[in-house]
């Protein structure tokens, strides 16, 4: 019964059933953090579908990325989606970000959904970030350790955490194991769970601050 | 303040999806994602970062590693994380400046590097 009553307010914030004449104005928000959104769910089904032809690994990672790019059919499109998808998401959230500043969104009661906003913000560069990594080539392999270099710089916890993130990546490519998992399973997982609590909290606190 | 159906949203909402979807679509087909150079290739002799840690390949250049990729890039998220807090403090005017200031040295360390690697993926 209790769990019931959470999901149809879930649902009711969600999806209200009535809303502000003025939401319907593009320049509202812009469609902004709804672009970001749509951009993830892209890179979900995107990444899905590329996980059935990608292996990680020293010379796997680039051999299965070629593959993908001249042998598998529509692997080369599909692909390129993932990547466009990718780079697309973090300007648009970044744009989210600066109409939110400019509307003073973050004002209270909004505090804990901006801290949630920028978790999401670092949570898209790094998986961007790891995707880059996990084309294994030589350029990944140098940003790879370049990235392990500076994690270790962090006192007590950047041995460990460089190699919790990266596992142990070559300087000739920076696709590892690891990185996969984080990339595809952990940082995913948690992105979406933040994105859930983010729009329930948007309508939760109020709605959104037209420009 | 006048209310409109939530379905009136989610039309609205479905024709954004719809034309953003093309546009992915569209640049799906015209430009190819780079695949870089094989780990078996003779090796690079100038690597270049992603263009979003542009910024910190820059810092690295002019700052000790510490200062560049550690300590500012951490606290120009503080100073993100701390913007409603910084509101309270010191009113808009010191919370848009601090977002001001952080964008501009992001967006001039990024220009910076777009314009030495010419690399834009």
């Amino acid at each position: 019964m209790t769990q019931k009553r959470t999901q149809e307010n879930f649902l009711w914030h969600i999806r209200a059933r009535q809303v502000p004449a003025r939401a319907l104005s593009v320049v509202y928000t812009f469609c902004l953090g709804g672009i970001s959104f749509l951009a993830f769910v892209v890179l979900a089904v995107t990444g899905v579908l590329l996980m059935f032809h990608y292996q990680p690994g020293y010379s796997d990672g680039y051999h299965s990325v070629l593959n993908l790019a001249s042998v598998i059919p529509y692997g080369a499109v599909l692909r390129n989606l993932h990547y466009w998808a990718g780079q697309i998401m973090v300007i648009t959230v970044a744009l989210h970000m600066v109409r939110v500043v400019w509307t003073q969104s973050y004002r209270p009661p909004r505090e804990l959904n901006w801290v949630v906003g920028v978790s999401l913000l670092v949570i898209t560069i790094i998986l961007d970030f790891s995707g880059y990594l996990l084309r294994g080539s030589q350029e990944s392999g140098a940003a790879a350790t370049v990235a392990v270099h500076i994690l270790q710089l962090v006192p007590g916890i950047g041995v460990g955490l460089a190699a919790a993130f990266f596992g142990h990546p070559t300087a000739l490519s920076g696709s590892t194991l690891m990185i996969y998992v984080w990339h595809c399973v952990a940082l995913p997982s948690v992105a979406f769970y933040l994105q859930g609590y983010h729009f329930w909290r948007v309508r939760k606190d109020g709605g959104i601050k037209p420009l | 303040m006048d209310k409109v159906p939530g379905r009136k949203l989610w039309s609205k909402e479905g024709l954004v999806v719809i034309f953003s979807l093309a546009i992915g679509i569209l640049l799906s087909l015209l430009l190819q994602a780079p695949v870089g150079t094989s780990p078996q290739a003779p090796l690079l002799a100038h690597a270049v970062a992603p263009w979003i840690f542009g910024p910190v390949q820059i810092a690295l250049l002019y700052l000790p590693p510490w200062l560049g990729a550690v300590l500012l890039p951490l606290a120009a998220l503080a100073c993100l994380t701390a913007l409603p807090w910084l509101g309270k403090l010191g009113g808009r005017r010191l919370a848009l400046g601090s977002f001001a200031a952080v964008g501009i040295i992001i967006g001039v360390l990024l220009l910076w590097f777009m314009g030495r690697e010419y690399w834009w993926h």
